[in-house]
């Protein structure tokens, strides 16, 4: 597959989870969103910010 | 590795000398997990650039507990792959739709979403913590999806002062390269001085 192929099929899924977290119940919406963001690493399943992003505000620069 | 023949460019790191030493003897680089970090986590490069490498190895070694001693470029020889490329209209357009997702996920989970933010009395936006979550969205979004995903990331930047009055153009504007597949990578060389007697082609 190509890469621009790939940008359209991640297009779509955004697109397709954005619109489920509109409308989709509140606590399904709160349990996916809280997953989402368990995938990307910002947090863990407890809910605790990950190593970098527990340090969001301090910076060494 | 080696066998195909396509998209590669060489590009430049702004480290200490040792880190150099080390990876042209067979080290590698190792990739940044910054919350900050402008095109996501991994190894950063500027693209065909070594004076702005090195000029970053410099800002580097002036920082309070600076690893970096004796400012030095690192060149690589890299093929971006399956890159995301930032200068791509079609790759803006979903980089847009990212950011619409991370922006609902945290708004539900009720915490509130990163910023990008300045330093001091630069205005350069120097730490991209929201830029940042978008990028790894992206890549923890093509992972869920069973997508082959990016090797790379891209993208051009302005950056700095105008260089004359009145001037669109920047005196920092560059292209940054983050590579997230380290097989893109396909060797580290020592930038070397041009022979004075010969053109450079």
């Amino acid at each position: 597959m190509s890469v621009n192929d790939e940008i359209i099929l991640l297009s779509k899924a955004f697109q397709r989870e954005i619109k489920a977290m509109e409308t989709l119940p509140e606590e399904e919406v709160k349990k996916m969103a809280h997953e989402n963001l368990v995938k990307v690493g910002i947090i863990t399943e407890s809910g605790e910010l990950t190593e970098p992003y527990a340090k969001l505000g301090e910076h060494d620069v | 590795m080696y066998s195909k023949i396509s998209n590669i460019v060489l590009a430049f790191h702004g480290c200490d000398k040792n880190i150099c030493d080390s990876v042209v003897n067979g080290g590698s680089l190792q990739p940044s997990t910054n919350d900050y970090d402008w095109l996501g986590h991994g190894v950063y490069f500027w693209e065909s650039d070594p004076v702005r490498a090195y000029e970053w190895a410099v800002q580097l070694s002036k920082r309070v507990k600076s690893n970096v001693h004796t400012p030095a470029v690192l060149g690589a020889i890299i093929d971006l792959g399956r890159c995301l490329d930032l200068t791509n209209r079609q790759h803006i357009e979903m980089l847009s739709l990212g950011y619409d997702w991370l922006k609902q996920s945290y708004k539900n989970e009720g915490k509130p979403l990163p910023r990008n933010e300045n330093v001091g009395s630069n205005n350069d936006w120097l730490m991209r913590n929201l830029d940042c979550a978008v990028i790894e969205g992206i890549h923890a979004m093509a992972r869920e999806e069973k997508l082959q995903g990016f090797d790379s990331v891209r993208c051009m930047f302005t950056e700095g002062g105008h260089v004359y009055d009145g001037s669109s153009f920047r005196e920092k504007t560059h292209i940054q390269i983050c590579v997230v597949n380290p097989n893109c990578i396909k060797g580290y060389f020592l930038p070397r001085e041009a022979d004075s007697e010969y053109n450079i082609p």
